[in-house]
């Protein structure tokens, strides 16, 4: 496979875990600096 | 007596070496041989050090002749995963882009070492960069499984776990940014332990992800693996994540036993996970089982935000790119296609994404540490399925499924330990693990060796006449 064919499936099979970061919303505690 | 060596763990070499029925002159050739006779298969060596090797196990034989014995790694010998410094040793993180790197100056934890008397055999195969993927050929193979040698011993410390496995050293480091110890440990049948983070200096370690890695010991027992722990833990002016290094007696404590410990079971997250090999969640219940019957108590546990758990480690990294960018820009067709497609993407999550990842990873840190406050340990399968075949391995995926086993606890940090737990019906090795409070790593020992004990599967041994191309 090309590099771009390659990159291109990895960034699908990312996309689902992209959504649940996305979906997950932080609270205010979520801060590891505090 | 007639010692096989290859056949005895780090321990039964130690013994033997301070009961003097052994010689280190005469381990480290015996397995200078080993490797000669069968490397040419297994492929778990990049650099074989022969010289310097025979030269450490005589001053070390010289020292013991006058009455020195340093610590039970006197004369042992033992080996680095390629990314770990060895003064004026080749290193070559398994890439063509370090193909004739030679460092000037030790890791740490080779420092260490050598201090405790160890005797270094050489620097084991790993997957390029401790990110790309299990080959077979070209200038780097990553190692076969000495179990079935069709199939790979996972990665990316692939050589440190067929070289600990397949006899060819006593014992080895590897190391974990997602799992690279504990992977291949639970795939060769032995012992891999994760140290907390900030527990072992990285300095003079290739690094892949910053805030993520890890180095620990892979060995046929938890004993050899609390005695090399020993050996590299404490705090490093040159790696500040040792700052607050808080180093155990690690042995001390080993037979202990489960008596009066509470254990949780991590059970909707790994235990029911659909994508869990029947034959590993029979063996771990089983497992589990033999803990309860030694006197600890289990019950199940969740932590609801584990569910993240990947989708936060991926973005993580991205500290990968910041690493081999500018190589990347300059000599791309240096880097194998596997790990090159893999760092084009890290440079692709947004900054919002990687913030998100850095919140929710105290999320998940907060209700861990919310179990670990009721609870000695987590117990848990120590991966999703047994050994693949080479050509089994996903091509086009960021990190295989089996992930979700061990990279949770490179984001937290946790110390995390596989342990043999049996066999599947094709003969290959399953485990469970067992991760414990921070800087407690002495407690994960403790609870593997509670099992270890009361269990054979350590002192099974791969059959060397497999061991054919």
């Amino acid at each position: 496979m090309r590099d771009a064919d390659l990159l291109y499936a990895m960034w699908l099979a990312w996309l689902p875990e992209r959504d649940r970061l996305r979906a997950a919303v932080p609270a205010p505690e979520d801060e590891p600096w505090r | 007596m007639a010692l096989s060596i290859g056949d005895l763990d780090l321990r039964g070499v130690s013994d033997a070496l301070a009961r003097r029925e052994l010689s280190s002159t005469e381990a480290t050739q015996t397995y200078l041989d080993r490797i000669a006779t069968h490397d040419p298969v297994l492929r778990s060596y990049i650099t074989v050090t022969a010289d310097m090797a025979l030269a450490q196990a005589k001053a070390a034989d010289a020292e013991l002749e006058r009455g020195h014995r340093r610590g039970p790694l006197h004369g042992v010998p033992i080996a680095l995963k390629d990314l770990i410094a060895v003064a004026g040793v080749k290193m070559t993180g398994g890439s063509r882009v370090l193909a004739d790197h030679v460092p000037t100056r030790d890791a740490f934890v080779t420092r260490r070492l050598k201090d405790a008397g160890a005797v270094l055999l050489g620097k084991l195969a790993l997957h390029e960069f401790a990110f790309g993927r299990p080959v077979t050929d070209g200038p780097f193979p990553t190692g076969r499984n000495p179990w079935d040698v069709a199939r790979a011993p996972a990665g990316s410390s692939s050589g440190s776990a067929v070289a600990a496995a397949a006899g060819l050293c006593a014992g080895a480091l590897g190391s974990d940014t997602g799992g690279s110890i504990r992977g291949p440990a639970a795939m060769t049948a032995l012992v891999g332990h994760k140290p907390t983070y900030g527990l072992v200096s990285r300095s003079g370690v290739l690094p892949l992800s910053w805030s993520l890695d890890h180095v620990g010991p892979m060995t046929r027992s938890v004993w050899d693996s609390a005695v090399l722990l020993q050996a590299i833990a404490g705090a490093d002016s040159e790696d500040t994540s040792t700052r607050h290094a808080s180093v155990q007696d690690y042995v001390a404590g080993l037979e202990g036993g489960a008596r009066g410990l509470r254990l949780g079971v991590l059970k909707r997250y790994y235990v029911d996970f659909p994508g869990l090999d029947d034959e590993v969640r029979t063996a771990a219940l089983t497992a589990f089982d033999v803990l309860r019957r030694e006197g600890a108590t289990l019950e199940a546990v969740d932590a609801p935000s584990l569910d993240l758990a990947l989708a936060v480690w991926a973005p993580l990294m991205s500290e990968a790119y910041e690493y081999h960018a500018q190589t990347l820009r300059a000599t791309a067709d240096r880097f194998g296609e596997g790990l090159r497609t893999r760092i084009y993407l890290t440079a692709l999550f947004t900054a919002q994404d990687v913030q998100r990842a850095q919140r929710l990873r105290a999320r998940i840190g907060r209700e861990i540490d919310a179990l670990l406050s009721r609870v000695d340990a987590l117990v848990f399968p120590g991966q999703a399925a047994p050994a693949l075949r080479f050509e089994d391995f996903p091509s086009t995926g960021f990190a295989p499924a089996s992930i979700r086993y061990t990279a949770p606890w490179n984001l937290l940090g946790l110390p995390a330990a596989v342990v043999p737990a049996g066999f599947s019906r094709d003969g290959l090795p399953v485990s469970i693990q067992i991760v414990g409070r921070r800087f407690d790593d002495a407690a994960v020992l403790r609870v593997a060796r509670a099992y270890e004990r009361v269990t054979d599967w350590h002192r099974r041994r791969p059959d060397a006449s497999r061991w054919r191309p």
